[in-house]
């Protein structure tokens, strides 16, 4: 990643989680990550003050409580918020959901993979091109 | 004219025609003689012509034929392979071409030097050596060789220039093939030569250079000489031509390229006699010379030799060409002049001898026509004229005494005369005195005639048949007048029927006459006459007695008159009305059927004239009398009660049948019995009544309940299914109205309402029926009204609707159950998409961190397990992908677009990406259809992809075919693979149904299931054709008329982009 500020997930799967987290490891991706298993916890999370804003937010779409579409409608409404990229990271190849995804205006839409060997190639491309972008500066 | 003249005129015309005869004789020999010598001449030309092709052509060919040399192949080759080597050969021409022309005239520089001592040159001078040698002069002048970029590769001497491609000769020889350049001629050597140009081809048949030779055609001179040397004339000429008229040879004197085609050549298209003939005579083109005879012909080539169309002209002097038929001329005219000489002098003496004799004879007829009587004649010859002259004095002695006789005759015939003129005048005398006798007996006829010319007056307007009463009794007082001793003095008056008619004089006086008009013996008028003026003559009657006569029988004559009139009129009205009859009447004759009259109405209806109908029989238009027999069973029963009615049909004379109600009627006349029929057209009330009995029917077998009422709501009609309905006979129903069937009564008032003013009413209502059933009914109610709109009654069709309505309720439940089962559907392939995968891909990712993880722990035996572990998860994946793809082919809406499937297929067979051994191939030229392009990937990746999986064979061949068939597009995939027992033929299709174990080829069974569902979502069809071992053909049709491209410009675009 191109600073060191933390990676947010929201992902409610502990198995997609220790995936994440290993992959993450595996990579040698320094970078903290912070979990949270839905929406309304994330948004929470992101207004709350004490904490350093994310450099990215990895998010599932299917997610108890607050699923991902409408927590982005809430972030992407937001002024500082909508500034921070999000990739979805979910298993669903749904032409209709990929859609929904970009209108609500994602950085990236990437499906997990059921093999663990793609699924840290596809964490292997998020870092690489968060490195390679440039992102917003500040708060 | 003398006899003497008509004797010379006679033998100078035989003379003469002697001469005609000799001229017209010899004027055909000279045409002839023209002819023959005019064709011979043009054989000539075209012979002379033929020669010099040949020569010029045998020149030619001995240089096609060198082309082939191998000396000179190797010389063009080689130089060709120099110049390709160079870097620029344009530039490097150009430079040489520029030092080339920069030299001197006579200057050779080394450069060209180098090229006259090439081998090739060498052989060509000795080339130009053996023809000069062989034929005495020089026949090729120079001959140089180009290479293919047209610079020149061998020359016998120097060349004006290095480079010729921009010469003609080298431009045509390249494209034609050879090119011959009109002719020269150097004036100083006297040398005609022509350029000749041809293309070298090396053993490839490529272009590698032009040859150039120049040809010298003396040749051509030797032949026309060698002609003329032969010639039968001594002033015969040639001229050789070239197509344009220039001179390139004449026998005389000339001057090279003059210029004939004004001079010569036109004269050929002006003076020829006929169109087909190349020769003509006419004057000559030096003046003095007399007529000549021109003859051409035109050069037409040898072989495959054009030639240059040179035309050769051959000249005679008619002069000489004629001179045998000139002798013959001049005896033809000695020998006529000699002949006319004769003529004249032996008719001379001839009619010396007649003439003489005669002369005498007609002096001696002039003596006697004087009255001479005593003229004789004297001539001693015993010829016929002798003869004649003895006779004449005959004559003349017989003439003298018949004379004498008749001047006694004369005196006779006077004293008769007189006697016949004095009987005359006595008889004259007698005629007068009777005259005077005549003059009285007439004026006594001229009273009778007036009299007369009343009546005839009276007879003639009586005649006039359309004449009326009125008018006849107003001209008769007039006429009356007329027929009176004193017209002028005489008046009348008719009175009848209360009406006056009368003279314009008319004036009551003392002096009257009076009678009476009467009409079947009433009195109905008067005729009055009176005399304006007293007579002298008083006491005596005024009036004659033929005048009172007269008057009587015109009183009695007009009474008739009327009578009969009257009677007639009333006749001609009745007649009119019987004519005017809107039904056909005839008068028919029992016995046979015949007509003996017919009104104008029949001969419309029937389209017969009323000649045409009164020659026929009633059997010839009523088809119900078939023959005599039926007629006769008809008059019977006729007979039998006097009058029938019958319903039938008659014929038109077209042939065509219509309804008739014919009453008859028997009766009987003095001149025996007739039969009266009236006959009336009833198609149309029979087609009516037709048509009312279907309907009647169909109303009263109809399903739905109908009703008439009156405008109160009486009813006056039900049909069956109304009774039915109601559960009631249709007599109460009848009774109780339409009021009673309806559960609201204040419907009845509004609908009412509705319909009697005179609009319809339409609704569902509650019905009551008789049983107490209440139900819901769908109800029509519409006005009957008359042709003024007035309402006449109401019409109500009535549905029960009872089930339609449980039926409707039944549907919108269904149709809730379906919306929400599928809705149900679109959720659970999100939840299969969703939650199924989840955990899945959690047990495969901690199965892999296991075996990761703890690889040193596990045992051989674990890691294989956990291998199967994985490909099972694997495999679960692609069962949930497959079920995912299957639901989404109905659901998913795509976008129909014109797709042309060359190009789409081409793309799959890549997507499928077929290893080296499988051969994939489009056999057909394959259509462009209008559908959804994913699904028709699908069809095609998941066919082709199934053929390349299961390939059992070393090679491979996948066909892809396609056959237009009527109404649709059958596709074809076919492989060489292991094949599919028939009984599996319908499994395969099936969900999650493969054939081989899983464990050997990974197959969710889902791929042939999508393809059948998207053919059969396009109304296509899919089935699989094979045989065990040695492959399957999977088919499938799709619609054309659902899929074909309807813009024909946009396919024409699409197919010419292919």
């Amino acid at each position: 990643m191109r600073n060191s500020k933390p990676i947010l997930l929201v992902e409610d799967d502990r198995v997609d989680v220790m995936a994440v987290e290993r992959a993450l490891k595996d990579l040698k991706v320094t970078n903290p990550l912070a979990h949270l298993a839905n929406g309304e916890e994330a948004l929470e999370y992101l207004r709350g003050g004490s904490n350093k804003g994310p450099c990215v937010i990895l998010l599932d779409l299917n997610t108890p409580k607050m699923n991902g579409f409408e927590f982005l409608k809430v972030v992407k409404a937001d002024d500082v918020l909508k500034k921070i990229p999000v990739v979805v990271l979910t298993a669903s190849k749904d032409e209709r959901d990929i859609v929904e995804s970009f209108k609500l205006g994602v950085g990236g839409y990437m499906v997990k993979s059921v093999d663990y060997k793609k699924f840290m190639e596809t964490i292997r491309t998020i870092d690489v091109y968060w490195t390679l972008s440039e992102l917003p500066n500040g708060e | 004219m003398r006899i003497g003249q008509k004797l010379v005129c006679g033998f100078v015309s035989v003379a003469l025609l002697v001469g005609v005869v000799g001229y017209v004789s010899v004027n055909t020999c000279q045409k002839t003689l023209q002819k023959t010598i005019g064709e011979n001449s043009v054989t000539l030309a075209v012979e002379t012509l033929d020669k010099i092709d040949r020569g010029i052509h045998n020149r030619i060919e001995v240089f096609c034929s060198y082309c082939k040399d191998l000396i000179l192949q190797e010389a063009t080759i080689k130089s060709n392979q120099e110049f390709q080597k160079l870097d620029n050969i344009q530039d490097y021409i150009d430079k040489k071409d520029k030092e080339w022309r920069a030299a001197g005239k006579e200057e050779i520089t080394p450069f060209m030097q180098e090229l006259i001592n090439d081998r090739l040159s060498e052989e060509l001078r000795e080339k130009i050596e053996f023809y000069e040698e062989d034929h005495g002069y020089k026949v090729f002048g120079e001959i140089f060789v180009t290479n293919k970029y047209g610079a020149n590769a061998a020359q016998t001497g120097k060349t004006t220039d290095y480079r010729q491609d921009d010469e003609e000769w080298w431009q045509r020889a390249e494209e034609d093939g050879l090119y011959i350049a009109d002719v020269e001629y150097d004036r100083s050597a006297k040398v005609y030569s022509t350029d000749i140009g041809i293309r070298i081809d090396d053993e490839n048949g490529n272009f590698s250079g032009v040859i150039k030779v120049v040809l010298n055609i003396e040749e051509v001179v030797n032949i026309i000489k060698e002609v003329e040397a032969s010639a039968k004339y001594k002033t015969t000429q040639f001229k050789l031509l070239t197509k344009d008229g220039k001179l390139i040879y004449s026998t005389e004197d000339f001057e090279f390229f003059e210029d004939f085609s004004n001079e010569l050549l036109s004269r050929f298209h002006k003076e020829r006699p006929e169109e087909h003939l190349d020769y003509f005579i006419a004057e000559g083109d030096k003046p003095g010379e007399g007529d000549e005879l021109f003859a051409r012909a035109h050069s037409k080539g040898y072989k495959d030799y054009q030639g240059l169309g040179w035309i050769l002209v051959i000249e005679h002097t008619t002069e000489e060409i004629f001179a045998p038929v000139a002798q013959l001329r001049n005896r033809l005219v000695i020998i006529s002049l000699g002949v006319t000489v004769l003529a004249i002098l032996m008719g001379f003496f001839i009619s010396r001898a007649f003439s003489n004799p005669l002369m005498k004879l007609r002096d001696a007829a002039i003596e006697i026509g004087k009255g001479n009587l005593e003229a004789r004649i004297e001539v001693k010859s015993n010829d016929e004229i002798g003869e004649l002259a003895s006779s004449f004095s005959n004559m003349s002695g017989k003439l003298k005494e018949s004379h004498l006789e008749l001047k006694e005759s004369h005196k006779q015939l006077e004293v008769k005369v007189q006697q016949r003129t004095a009987e005359l005048s006595s008889a004259n005398e007698k005629l007068e005195e009777e005259i005077v006798g005549r003059s009285l007996i007439q004026k006594a006829l001229e009273k009778r005639i007036k009299e007369l010319n009343c009546l005839y007056g009276l007879s003639k307007l009586i005649e006039k048949q359309k004449i009326p009463l009125e008018q006849i009794f107003q001209e008769m007082p007039e006429l009356i007048r007329k027929a009176y001793q004193y017209p002028d003095v005489t008046c009348a008056r008719i009175t009848f029927d209360g009406i006056q008619y009368k003279t314009d004089n008319f004036e009551k006086s003392e002096v009257s006459q009076y009678t009476q008009i009467k009409v079947r013996g009433d009195k109905a008028g008067a005729i009055e006459v009176y005399y304006l003026e007293e007579k002298p003559e008083s006491g005596a009657d005024p009036f004659l007695k033929e005048e009172r006569d007269l008057l009587d029988a015109l009183a009695e004559r007009l009474g008739k008159i009327t009578e009969r009139k009257r009677a007639g009129e009333k006749l001609r009205l009745f007649r009119d009305l019987i004519e005017r009859s809107n039904d056909c009447i005839f008068i028919i004759e029992p016995e046979r059927g015949c007509f003996l009259d017919v009104n104008e109405t029949s001969c419309g209806t029937l389209g017969y004239t009323r000649e045409e109908l009164l020659d026929m029989n009633i059997k010839d238009i009523d088809e119900s009398v078939l023959d005599d027999s039926s007629w006769r069973e008809c008059t019977k029963e006729l007979k039998l009660k006097g009058d029938l009615v019958i319903q039938g049909q008659y014929k038109r004379k077209d042939g065509t049948i219509f309804f008739v109600e014919t009453s008859l009627k028997l009766v009987s006349q003095e001149n025996g019995e007739r039969i009266i029929a009236i006959a009336r057209d009833v198609t149309e009330r029979m087609q009516a009544e037709e048509k009312l009995l279907q309907i009647q029917a169909a109303v009263d077998d109809a399903t739905d309940a109908i009703m008439i009422t009156d405008c109160d709501g009486k009813a006056r009609y039900s049909n069956i299914a109304f009774g039915e309905l109601f559960k009631h006979s249709s007599e109460t129903i009848n009774e109780a109205g339409i009021g009673s069937i309806f559960v609201d009564e204040n419907v009845v008032k509004e609908l009412s309402q509705t319909i009697l003013g005179a609009d319809s009413w339409k609704g569902e209502v509650q019905i009551l029926s008789a049983k107490g059933r209440q139900f819901p009914a769908l109800l029509r109610g519409t006005p009957i009204t008359d042709e003024q709109s007035n309402v006449l009654g109401m019409l109500f069709i009535i549905n029960d609707i009872t089930e339609l309505k449980e039926a409707e309720r039944e549907q919108a439940r269904l149709l809730e159950k379906v919306e929400s089962a599928n809705k149900e559907l679109k959720d659970f392939a999100y939840i299969v998409s969703h939650d199924l995968k989840a955990p899945l891909r959690g047990v495969s990712t901690l199965a892999n961190w296991i075996s990761t993880d703890y690889a040193d722990k596990l045992g051989e035996e674990s890691k294989e397990q956990i291998d199967l572990l994985l490909t099972r998860v694997g495999r679960m994946h692609k069962l949930i992908d497959g079920v995912l793809q299957y639901s989404r082919v109905g659901r998913a809406k795509e976008e129909q677009i014109q797709v042309n499937l060359n190009e789409l297929v081409e793309d799959v067979i890549d997507m499928v990406a077929p290893p080296g051994n499988i051969e994939i191939t489009i056999e057909d030229e394959l259509p462009v259809v209008e559908c959804g392009q994913t699904r028709i990937i699908q069809v095609f990746q998941n066919l082709l992809s199934n053929a390349v999986k299961y390939m059992d064979k070393p090679q491979g061949r996948i066909k892809i075919g396609f056959v237009e068939e009527p109404g649709f597009w059958k596709f074809s995939v076919a492989d060489n693979g292991p094949g599919i027992e028939e009984k599996h033929f319908e499994r395969i299709f099936r969900i999650f149904q493969t054939l081989s174990p899983r464990d050997e080829f990974e197959s969710t069974g889902v791929g042939l299931t999508v393809v059948k569902k998207i053919v059969e979502l396009y109304g296509g069809r899919i089935w699989v054709e094979s045989k065990l071992g040695e492959g399957s053909t999977f088919f499938f049709t799709l619609p054309k008329q659902k899929m074909g491209v309807k813009d024909a410009k946009l396919e024409a675009n699409i197919i010419g982009r292919r």
